[in-house]
C-alpha cells in the first residue's frame, strides 16, 4: 500500500487539476458586468438604472431631429429610462449590440438617446441606433444598455433580439429625446 | 571521476543543430528588407485590421466638411485626403489612434507633413469617428497648410500604416492594442485644387 | 560472539522536576507583540492611503460645512449664501413631465479675490440620500448669460486674477411629486475636501 500511495495521490491531484482547469472562468471574469436580463416591453433594473426597451426595428435609413438622413443598415431601439438614486454622472453611456462575433456601438453620427441624461424617478424616452454591415440582419443579437461607458464591475441591462425577425422599414425618424409621456 | 554527461559532445551537437536551422532559413546573412508595396488611388490596402482606399487628395481654400479650419487672414489652405475605410476587426474602434506614429486611420501620413491629420466624416456627421466592424465609411483627413506649400498638380506621397494587434495583459488588461507601427504601403498621387468658388457651390 | 553484559541499572536519581521548557507563548512573545503592533499599523496605513488617494486632494465632497438658516459661510476662498429657494409652480410654458415638481434655488457667491470653481450644485433628499443635478434646456428654459449652474470666473480686471466678481448660482431640479423635503443643496468648491451644505424645504 505504501508503494501505491504516492502514485494514487499523483493521480488524484492530476484529476483535481484537470477539473479545476475545466471549470475555471476565463480571464477577466472578476471584472465582468452584472447583467440584468430584459424583454421588450418590460422594465429591468441595473445599478442606478431602470430601463424598458419598447421597440426594436430595422431600417435602411434613419433621420435625426435636424432632418439629416443617413443611409446604411440600421437597428433602432426605442428606450424609456430613468435613474434610481443619483443623477450624478447618470447618462446612458453604454449601448452595444453583439451579433455573432462582431460587436457594434450605438452611433453618434446623429443625435439620439445615446449619452442622454437620466433623472432619478423621472423617465425619459428616446432611441439609440446601431449601424451594421448590410449582411448582419440575421441571427440572435445581444443588446446591452447601461450607464457607465466602462462597464467593468458595473451593471447592464441585457436583451436578446432575433434580428431576422424584426421589421425592416425604409426610413425611420429617430424620436427626439424627451420626457416619457404615456 | 569522469563526467557522466558528455558535455563537449552536447555543445558540439547543439551548435550543429543551430547552424543547420539557420541554414534552413537562409543562412546567417541579414535578409534585405521587403520592399513596401505601392498602392494606387482607388486601390484597397489592408493594414492594422483596416481596409483603406484612398480616393483622392484635394487642396481646399475652405475646410468644407473637413475638421481643419484654415486661417483666412493668413491665406492658409486645407489639404484633404478622402479615404474609404472598413474596420475588419470584430469590435468598434476609434478612427484616431494614440501616439505618433498612429496605427489607425490618422496614421496615414503625407510626406513632408509631420502632424497627424484631423478626421471627420465626409458627409458632415459630427462627433468622434467610431468605426463599426465591417461597415464601410468615407472619411476626410485634413491638415492646415500654408498658402504656398502645395499647388494644384503637385505630386504627394502618402504612407498607409500597418501594425500588430495584441490584447493587453498587465495594466491594460483586456484592452485591444495596435502597436509596432510600420509603413504598410505608399500611395503617390497629384493634388487637386478646389477653387473657393467651387466649394461655395457644392 | 559473546552476548554483551547488560548495563547495570543505575540507582534512580532523586526525583527533581526536570527543568520545564518555556511555553510557546513565552518563547514567541517578541514576535507576538510585533504582530499585535504591525497588523493594525498596516491596516491603518493601507486604509488611509487608499482613502486619501480617493478623497484627498479636495477632489470630492468629504466634510459638510452647514450654513445657518438665511446665513452665509466662508469656504475655499468665497462667501456662499444666503440661499433663496422655492418651487416654480407655473410651468405652463415649460416642458415638464406629469407627476414632477420644478424646484429652484439661487445661491449668491462672493469670491474673496481669486475666482472659485465648483461642481454644479446637487439637490439631495435628506431622508434617502437620493440626489439630483441641475436641469435647464431639458425643461425648455432658454440659455441666459446671467444664470449659471456652475461657478464662473468673472474678473473685473482681466489682468488681475484677484479681482473676481460676485455672481449667483441659479439652478433648477426636476424631482418626482412623491419626493418631499427637507433637502440639502450641496455646492462643492474645488480645492478643498469641504463643501457647502444648505438646508432647504421648498
Amino acid at each position: 500500500m505504501k508503494k501505491v500511495l504516492p502514485w494514487l495521490l499523483t493521480l488524484v491531484l492530476l484529476a483535481g487539476a484537470w477539473v479545476l482547469n475545466a471549470v475555471a472562468l476565463p480571464d477577466g471574469s472578476s471584472e465582468a458586468s452584472f447583467l440584468t436580463p430584459a424583454t421588450v416591453g418590460h422594465a429591468a433594473t441595473a445599478r442606478n438604472l431602470t430601463l424598458t426597451v419598447t421597440n426594436v426595428r430595422a431600417a435602411r435609413s434613419i433621420a435625426g431631429p435636424t432632418g439629416k438622413t443617413l443611409e446604411s443598415t440600421w437597428v433602432v431601439v426605442d428606450v424609456d429610462a430613468e435613474a434610481l438614486d443619483s443623477q450624478y454622472g447618470a447618462t446612458l453611456g453604454f449601448a452595444e449590440l453583439t451579433v455573432g462575433e462582431r460587436t457594434f456601438r450605438a452611433t453618434e453620427r446623429i443625435e439620439s438617446f445615446f449619452r442622454a441624461r437620466l433623472v432619478p424617478g423621472v423617465p425619459r424616452s428616446g432611441a439609440v441606433a446601431f449601424e451594421l454591415p448590410s449582411d448582419a440582419l440575421k441571427g440572435t443579437g445581444t443588446l446591452r444598455l447601461g450607464i457607465p461607458s466602462d462597464a467593468r464591475y458595473d451593471g447592464l441591462v441585457e436583451l436578446r433580439v432575433d434580428l431576422g425577425d424584426i421589421p425592416v422599414e425604409d426610413a425611420i425618424t429617430l424620436p427626439a429625446t424627451d420626457w416619457t409621456r404615456s | 571521476m569522469a563526467s557522466l554527461i558528455p558535455t563537449p559532445w552536447l555543445i558540439t551537437a547543439g551548435g550543429a543543430v543551430l547552424l543547420a536551422a539557420t541554414a534552413a532559413f537562409g543562412g546567417l546573412q541579414t535578409v534585405p528588407p521587403k520592399p513596401v508595396p505601392v498602392v494606387s488611388v482607388g486601390e484597397q490596402y489592408s493594414g492594422s485590421d483596416l481596409e483603406m482606399t484612398v480616393q483622392g487628395v484635394e487642396l481646399r481654400a475652405k475646410g468644407g466638411n473637413a475638421a481643419s479650419f484654415p486661417d483666412k487672414a493668413k491665406h492658409e489652405k486645407v489639404l484633404a485626403v478622402i479615404v474609404d475605410v472598413v474596420n475588419t476587426f470584430d469590435k468598434p474602434r476609434l478612427a484616431s489612434g494614440t501616439g505618433t506614429p498612429s496605427p489607425a486611420v490618422d496614421g496615414i501620413h503625407v510626406d513632408g507633413i509631420d502632424e497627424k491629420p484631423l478626421i471627420a466624416y465626409a458627409d458632415g456627421s459630427s462627433g468622434s469617428v467610431w468605426l463599426q466592424p465591417d461597415v464601410p465609411v468615407r472619411l476626410v483627413l485634413s491638415w492646415v497648410v500654408g498658402p504656398d506649400e502645395l499647388h494644384d498638380g503637385d505630386e504627394v506621397r502618402l504612407t498607409l500604416p500597418d501594425s500588430t494587434h495584441s490584447v493587453g495583459t498587465n495594466v491594460q488588461r483586456g484592452v485591444d492594442i495596435w502597436d509596432e507601427v510600420v509603413v504598410g504601403a505608399t500611395v503617390t498621387t497629384t493634388v487637386q485644387e478646389i477653387p473657393a468658388s467651387d466649394e461655395d457651390a457644392s | 560472539m559473546t552476548i554483551p553484559t547488560p548495563a547495570v541499572a543505575e540507582a534512580p536519581e532523586p526525583q527533581t522536576p526536570s527543568p520545564r521548557q518555556p511555553g510557546w507563548w513565552r518563547t514567541n512573545r517578541l514576535a507576538l507583540i510585533a504582530l499585535l503592533v504591525l497588523i493594525p499599523a498596516i491596516g491603518i496605513g493601507v486604509g488611509w492611503n487608499e482613502w486619501y488617494s480617493y478623497y484627498g486632494y479636495g477632489a470630492r465632497k468629504v466634510t459638510a460645512v452647514e450654513v445657518p438658516d438665511k446665513g452665509t459661510v466662508k469656504v475655499a476662498g468665497a462667501e456662499w449664501g444666503p440661499i433663496r429657494s422655492g418651487e416654480i409652480k407655473d410651468t405652463s410654458t415649460l416642458n415638464m413631465p406629469e407627476g414632477t415638481r420644478l424646484l429652484a434655488a439661487i445661491v449668491p457667491v462672493t469670491p474673496d479675490g481669486k475666482a472659485v470653481s465648483c461642481e454644479p450644485p446637487m439637490l439631495v433628499q435628506q431622508s434617502t440620500g437620493r440626489e439630483w443635478t441641475p436641469m435647464r434646456s431639458e425643461v425648455g428654459i432658454p440659455y441666459s448669460y446671467d444664470e449659471n449652474d456652475t461657478c464662473v470666473s468673472d474678473l473685473a480686471d482681466e489682468k488681475d486674477p484677484e479681482s473676481a466678481q460676485p455672481f449667483s448660482l441659479t439652478v433648477g431640479f426636476v424631482v418626482p411629486d412623491d419626493v418631499t423635503g427637507p433637502f440639502w443643496l450641496d455646492v462643492d468648491p474645488r480645492g478643498d475636501g469641504r463643501f457647502v451644505r444648505f438646508s432647504i424645504d421648498p
